[in-house]
């Protein structure tokens, strides 16, 4: 009865309850294409930031993302990268070594003979340039010359002496392809070492912090360079989707137990661009938040206007012997009544928007930059948040707007009720 | 930095002699200090031991200096650092590279970088700097500064002039009243916690002056490491050809 | 006696503040009203009928005395107490019909029933027989506003005698209709407490009504002002 009741009040005033449904549901709606939106940009800059650079999951050896020292190093990576391999959720991965240098380049003038007069520190990153490749597509971004020859084998006899120079760093040095260069640095063993470089390429990575202090030789070239026979720094792992690295990082990390090596997912060793991610997050909760707010007053003006037009409906119900908390549970129902509707319909709009703006994200004019990577376009994705939090949104909207609204109601004076004819 | 002078520029003046026990004339005291290794020109051989976490060496070389403006300075040993050669004129540094036949010129940011692996810094080398024009100075008891006391020894406090760039805030040197010789010497930050810690030892006659044969060298951050160079022979205005300061001589093996 | 005595009131003020000024609605009153009797008050408007018939209802409490119904005394009972005694003892018929718009006559009928937590069948069983004595059985499954005012006035009849009640109370009944419907609610109404003898008591200032009560009360200014029958009355 109390259902039956509910559900033919909703009805009763049609234009106004269409009034109301047609709120509540461009609500739902605006609230679910944001959190698609968001969630499909989120994901995508994610994964472009991770995908360009760091990878999703990190393998150092522990204690090195506090400290990052030329010593803590990983020396049986081979047998990690098989362990890696094996997992289905792994992409790919890709060895790093990473030490400091200084680099020298000779200056303008022919007479400069031997002295390299134009020099800058650089951070000096050590790669595996074909599975580099597969992992972060290097090569796509260098602008001019080419990409390290890769070593025939993973070994010290490989040396190439090519070099690549991030594009700032490169201006600094007043050099380009082409040119040599001496790297001059201390190996892990505590001597001072220096080499010849030929710069094969330079380098645009977009981030123009990381082009200005960095520059690249293969791994064969850094063990040399660094004494670090058979050692990496870094494994760099790509997964196939961002959902599944949190579960990733924990079985990897599981399966690596023993050695003294740590798993992290980007949220940890990406911890700044993280905490950003997590800031925008919660401004699309204040966006939610206010969405629904007008959402509520269009609701709550309902809701009074109804409870005001009843009046001597509910004296009549009182005077019959119904119990307040029978009032207050019908227009209660009443509420939420519609927001199931404003659900229902809300999810059909919703899944036709999510599914256009999954094919054809909005494009930003102007791009935005961030962490040093250019955004022009924002897909959405459809995932579960896109309906359940809307969802309950709306039902903890209608119950709590139209709470006050119900306990007065349930509190009319019969006899005062009745007697305004 | 005091020690540098002490490296690479002494002179050969007799050391300030005390003629009393009771605390000497601050500015005198200084002065001496000052004095101590500096010179118009010089030749040191030395070995420098440098031991961290990960590993141990010891190099061997040779140094020439001339004024306060230019040093040279040559890598006798081991052999896979044999040849290499620091040039300095002025605030320009040279590093010449044998390996590769190659001198590479030390950029600015690189000046507050370790020399050779050592705990001495590029800057170290460069900078020439006197006590008595650069710091402010006073005797302090302050035994936070100083830690325990000893008999026959009086503290210098000295504090940069604002003129001065240096990354430490403050100095306490200890020094022997009886012969002005520097015990240690530590440097601290602007909330004087100890960044390093710099001990003289081992007072020898050497080119005819009574000076610490051996200066250590120890970070505050890791007490494991440490830097020791031990001279062998000093000999002080001699005269030293104005040659050996050039980059055909650093090139040169 | 005491169970023959519907109603009893013994010295019955209610005075109600409107925007600050006291209206004094009922000046004193001791009443009694016995099972069987179908009763009319009347008195020109404002003398305190609507306010006196609220209070004897149990709608309203009284400012001082108190009231019996059915052997209680609801005057000192809780709104949730007298909530389920008005639901147990009394039927209301209003002047303005006051259905609900929402439910079928059937349904409307049902509700007190529903409240009472009556069970489904026991429930239509009832229902159709109210329906049946108040002759709009034919009418069951439609809604209030499908439906004349004399025949919604019948189904809030019906409603008001469904769950068998010790009293019921009608408050200007006829006040919305034309006088041969009038008179047709009203000989339904009688002869409905000649057959069950249920008690009928009504405020109103209708000939029609005044004409068929058994007994009339006169009230004027607030205070009883005789007790007699309708000849007497005319």
């Amino acid at each position: 009865m109390l259902l039956k009741l509910a559900w033919r009040n909703v009805f009763r005033q049609k234009r106004r309850t269409i009034l109301t449904l047609l709120t509540m549901t461009g609500g739902f709606f605006l609230s679910s294409i944001s959190i698609g939106w968001m969630n499909g940009s989120y994901g995508s800059i994610i994964m472009f930031f991770t995908n360009g650079r760091t990878g999703q999951i990190q393998i150092h050896h522990s204690g090195y993302l506090e400290d990052p020292s030329i010593y803590s190093t990983i020396s049986d990576y081979q047998s990690i990268g098989a362990v890696l391999d094996s997992l289905p959720g792994v992409r790919t991965w890709a060895p790093r070594i990473y030490s400091g240098a200084l680099l020298a380049v000779r200056s303008g003038d022919a007479e400069s003979g031997n002295v390299f007069s134009n020099s800058a520190a650089a951070s000096v990153i050590g790669l595996d340039p074909s599975m580099e490749d597969a992992a972060t597509d290097f090569s796509s971004n260098i602008v001019s010359g080419g990409m390290l020859t890769a070593s025939a084998a993973d070994s010290f006899y490989y040396a190439t002496g090519q070099i690549i120079l991030g594009q700032e760093l490169s201006i600094i040095l007043d050099a380009s392809a082409g040119d040599s260069l001496i790297m001059l640095s201390q190996a892990a063993d505590g001597a001072s070492a220096d080499r010849k470089y030929v710069i094969q390429g330079i380098v645009s990575t977009g981030n123009a912090d990381i082009d200005r202090n960095t520059c690249y030789i293969t791994l064969a070239d850094a063990r040399i360079m660094f004494a670090l026979s058979g050692k990496v720094h870094e494994l760099a792992v790509m997964t196939n989707s961002l959902g599944t690295v949190d579960d990733l990082t924990e079985d990897i990390s599981a399966r690596l137990s023993g050695r003294d090596v740590e798993t992290d997912s980007w949220k940890t060793f990406a911890k700044e661009f993280y905490n950003g991610m997590k800031a925008d997050e919660s401004s699309l909760k204040v966006m939610i938040f206010i969405i629904m707010f007008v959402a509520a007053m269009g609701v709550l003006n309902t809701i009074l206007m109804m409870v005001l037009e009843r009046r001597r409906e509910f004296g009549v119900m009182k005077a019959l012997g119904t119990k307040p908390g029978f009032i207050v549970r019908m227009i209660v129902l009443e509420a939420n009544i519609m927001g199931i509707i404003s659900i229902i319909a809300g999810s059909i709009l919703s899944t036709g928007g999510l599914l256009f703006l999954s094919k054809h994200g909005l494009v930003l004019d102007p791009p935005i930059n961030y962490g040093g990577t250019v955004f022009s376009e924002m897909i959405a994705s459809i995932s579960p948040d896109c309906y359940w939090i809307p969802a309950i949104c709306v039902i903890i909207t209608a119950s709590t707007v139209s709470f006050l609204p119900a306990l007065k109601a349930a509190h009319t004076k019969a006899a005062k009720s009745l007697r305004t004819v | 930095m005091k020690y540098l002078t002490i490296i690479f520029t002494m002179i050969c003046i007799p050391g300030f002699i005390s003629t009393a026990c009771s605390q000497p004339d601050i500015d005198d005291l200084v002065h001496s200090l000052d004095r101590l290794y500096r010179s118009d020109d010089s030749y040191t051989e030395m070995s420098m031991h440098i031991v961290t976490e990960h590993w141990e060496r010891t190099l061997t070389m040779n140094a020439w200096s001339h004024g306060t403006d230019n040093t040279f300075i040559r890598v006798l040993s081991p052999v896979r650092e044999a040849g290499m050669a620091t040039l300095r004129i002025g605030t320009e540094m040279w590093n010449y590279l044998p390996n590769t036949n190659s001198t590479v010129r030390v950029p600015p940011s690189m000046m507050a970088g370790s020399w050779m692996g050592s705990d001495i810094t590029n800057n170290d080398i460069v900078r020439e700097i006197t006590y008595a024009e650069d710091y402010t100075y006073s005797y302090t008891t302050d035994t936070d500064l100083t830690g325990d006391t000893a008999e026959g020894v009086v503290y210098v406090r000295l504090v940069p002039k604002s003129s001065t760039a240096v990354v430490w805030s403050s100095i306490v040197c200890a020094v022997s009243i009886s012969d002005t010789i520097p015990l240690w010497e530590k440097y601290f930050d602007s909330h004087d916690s100890l960044i390093k810690t710099v001990t003289y030892s081992d007072v020898q006659e050497m080119g005819c002056r009574t000076i610490p044969s051996q200066m250590q060298v120890i970070p505050a951050y890791n007490e494991d490491q440490s830097t020791t160079i031990t001279w062998s022979n000093a000999e002080f205005n001699q005269g030293v050809d104005e040659n050996i300061f050039s980059l055909r001589n650093l090139q040169s093996r | 006696m005491v169970d023959t005595n519907v109603i009893v009131a013994e010295g019955i003020v209610k005075t109600y503040d409107d925007s600050g000024v006291p209206v004094h609605a009922v000046r004193g009153i001791d009443y009694t009203l016995t099972k069987g009797e179908f009763t009319a008050i009347i008195g020109p408007s404002g003398s305190g009928k609507t306010t006196f018939l609220n209070v004897l209802a149990g709608l309203d409490t009284p400012t001082e005395g108190k009231v019996w119904l059915s052997g209680k005394l609801i005057s000192e009972m809780s709104g949730r107490e007298l909530s389920d005694f008005r639901r147990d003892h009394i039927g209301f018929v209003f002047q303005a019909y006051n259905l609900f718009p929402v439910l079928t006559v059937e349904e409307n009928v049902e509700y007190i029933m529903l409240l009472q937590g009556i069970p489904p069948a026991e429930r239509h069983k009832r229902v159709m027989n109210s329906l049946e004595k108040v002759g709009i059985a034919e009418y069951a499954t439609r809604l209030p506003l499908q439906l004349s005012g004399g025949q919604q006035q019948r189904v809030a009849v019906a409603r008001a005698v469904v769950s068998r009640p010790s009293l019921v109370i009608a408050d200007e009944p006829t006040a919305n209709l034309d006088s041969k419907t009038s008179g047709a609610l009203l000989d339904m109404m009688r002869k409905l407490n000649e057959e069950t003898g249920m008690t009928f008591l009504f405020s109103t200032h209708d000939e029609i009504v005044i004409q068929r009560a058994k007994k009339i009360v006169v009230l004027r200014d607030g205070k009883l002002d005789g007790n007699t029958s309708p000849e007497k009355f005319e």
